[in-house]
């Protein structure tokens, strides 16, 4: 991981080159690459890199001259509040649909439902973006479009970064949820006269939500993607924002700790869908109450 | 006479499929009194698992042309949903597959004690209080731990036992119970058995029992009711039926049964009923046995349905052509 990031970073260009567009004189070039260390050998300055990250420094930006912590610590709250605010969405509108979806299939409502989770599924994050802005931004003016200075900017990119999570969580609830509803126990549960809304929260829905919140849970990786470009349509001030703006320049140590502290956020998630999958189903849990035999 | 518990006349059931409608069910006619254990025995594809469902409720839309009731009302509503199951009282139900029967993320004690505070209209500890009463009445040692075990902890007579405890949570008069047994071993097999039949005294219950094993017949039930392609050919007293057997289909499904009491190899019984059951999608014209029947009248037995079930004396009745003529 760190030697990719490394060695990608370096491949790709020199951040002199970027910043300053009249060029550089050969002396200034030298001055700038010596004050950053980037005039030393690559193994040296890989060994300087991971040196530095065992004592917790991960650098000080090239482009804004300010350590690399402070940039995305500044940008954080940001993108917690648009991942976060598109996940409740998510779930918010997801869940309810995906039961009418299953509830309502062959139907009217079923098919709307269904139809709304498919163009949300179709349509890339940018256009819909886009869409959004031209809409609700430019031509009616409801909606600001461009920043992030107030709750109103953020209603439009959770719209957008949510709008593919509900559809995939409405197809994998509809498709759940008529599993479940053949199954034996389903069966059982209305023997014994419990009510149709019973039933279908109790333990159709309760038993095929599990599932889909796991998957969701590993959709949010794609929701990380996704808020990458979402930051820049926006113009959020963001972690995405400031990832792709270090790209573009070729700011080595923002680079590395971006792509450093997403694969982290990765491995967390899938960590934490792992964990979930215990918490929903008693099957998988551990170490629980031990078989018990016929007495 | 008592008049009957349960009461069922002219039950049909047709299944959508994609090879068209199929005629799970064709006019089914039994009773079950109070107290009583009726067996609803027959093939696969006879319609007795079919028949019992439809009866709690729970198969679906297809039903048709009936008239159920459960002491002297009517309970038969032709349009049931998959979710809006209408409410049997009176009515419990023990499934045939308890691997699959219990709702496997649930607590046992939650899923009994859902039914328990349905029909009991009770709260919090009086529900968990019912609940370990009812796991100790199915002969289940520690009932509180039962109650705080996942389906999959425990053993299959275990969760037999709890569905049934389950079916007994909803008070019922009659207990509907699709091949009990079947799906455990034969010790444990006896053991629930002689639960059912320690139920029946204690609560004076009457059973619908749905079976193939001619063994549980003859050990818990009081009378027999024996279906074949979608219908009840024969009916009567346990004893007297299993002793004489009226119907050829009766006659012939006694004599597939194995027994002990031949040497190696002799008189195979699947001599005794060649062929298959019928294919429900095209019903053989006339009686629907007589293809299989080895002493099918032709002109007779493939022209026309078999006449109305004949009384054979008492509680008993068969319906077939040749005994009719």
């Amino acid at each position: 991981m760190l030697v990719v990031t490394f060695a990608g970073a370096r491949i790709s260009g020199n951040p002199f080159d970027y910043l300053y567009d009249d060029g550089l004189t050969a002396e200034q070039r030298a001055e700038l690459s010596a004050e950053f260390g980037l005039d030393r050998p690559l193994p040296a300055q890989f060994a300087a890199y991971v040196g530095a990250l065992a004592t917790g420094n991960f650098g000080v930006s090239i482009a804004q001259r300010r350590p690399v912590l402070d940039l995305y610590a500044e940008a954080l709250p940001s993108t917690l509040v648009l991942a976060v605010s598109a996940f409740a969405l998510t779930l918010a509108v997801g869940l309810p649909l995906g039961v009418l979806a299953a509830v309502r299939r062959g139907r009217f409502w079923g098919g709307v439902a269904m139809g709304v989770a498919f163009l949300g599924y179709a349509m890339p994050h940018f256009v819909l973006a886009i869409i959004l802005v031209l809409v609700f931004g430019l031509a009616l003016s409801w909606l600001p479009s461009v920043g992030g200075d107030t709750p109103w900017h953020y209603v439009l990119p959770t719209v957008t970064l949510a709008a593919g999570l509900v559809a995939s969580v409405v197809r994998f609830l509809r498709g759940e949820m008529l599993e479940v509803m053949g199954q034996d126990h389903v069966r059982t549960a209305r023997a014994t006269g419990l009510s149709g809304p019973r039933v279908l929260w109790g333990h159709v829905a309760r038993n095929a939500a599990l599932p889909v919140l796991t998957i969701v849970g590993l959709q949010l990786n794609g929701l990380i993607n996704g808020s990458l470009i979402i930051e820049t349509v926006f113009a959020l001030p963001g972690i995405g924002q400031t990832f792709v703006g270090a790209v573009q320049v070729r700011d080595y140590p923002v680079l590395q700790f971006g792509v450093m502290a997403y694969a982290l956020v990765v491995v967390v998630i899938n960590l934490g869908v792992d964990a979930l999958y215990a918490v929903a189903d008693p099957r998988i849990r551990r170490g629980g109450a031990t078989r018990m035999a016929e007495a | 006479m008592t008049p009957p518990l349960l009461s069922v006349r002219g039950l049909g059931v047709t299944f959508a499929t994609p090879f068209g409608p199929v005629r799970g069910l064709d006019g089914a006619d039994f009773d079950v009194a109070p107290g009583e254990i009726l067996a609803l025995v027959g093939e696969s594809g006879s319609g007795k698992s079919v028949a019992s469902l439809a009866v709690m409720g729970v198969l679906g839309p297809g039903g048709d042309g009936a008239r159920v009731q459960v002491e002297g009302s009517a309970i038969w509503d032709a349009k049931v949903d998959l979710l809006r199951a209408p409410h049997r009282p009176g009515l419990a139900m023990v499934f045939q597959e308890p691997m699959t029967a219990l709702n496997p993320v649930l607590r046992i004690g939650r899923t009994i004690g859902e039914a328990v505070a349905r029909h009991d209209g009770v709260r919090g500890e009086a529900v968990t209080a019912r609940v370990t009463t009812l796991l100790a009445e199915m002969g289940l040692p520690d009932p509180a731990r039962v109650a705080r075990a996942y389906p999959h902890e425990l053993s299959g007579g275990m969760r037999q036992r709890a569905l049934i405890a389950l079916a007994m949570a909803c008070r019922p008069r009659l207990l509907i119970a699709d091949e009990p047994t079947t799906a455990l071993d034969s010790t444990v097999q006896a053991r629930v058995l002689g639960l059912l039949a320690g139920l029946r005294r204690s609560h004076g219950l009457a059973m619908l029992l749905v079976t193939h094993d001619f063994g549980v017949v003859a050990q818990i039930a009081d009378r027999v009711a024996v279906m074949y392609g979608g219908r009840v050919v024969e009916t009567g007293p346990v004893a007297a039926l299993l002793a004489h057997p009226a119907h050829p289909y009766t006659r012939a499904l006694l004599a597939a049964v194995p027994r002990l009491d031949l040497a190696r190899g002799e008189a195979l019984p699947a001599e005794e009923m060649p062929g298959t059951p019928p294919d429900p999608r095209h019903p053989p014209p006339g009686c629907r046995f007589h293809p299989r029947c080895a002493v099918a009248r032709p002109g007779l037995c493939d022209s026309g349905p078999p006449p109305a079930p004949q009384a054979l004396g008492p509680g008993r009745a068969a319906a077939c052509h040749l005994l009719a003529a």
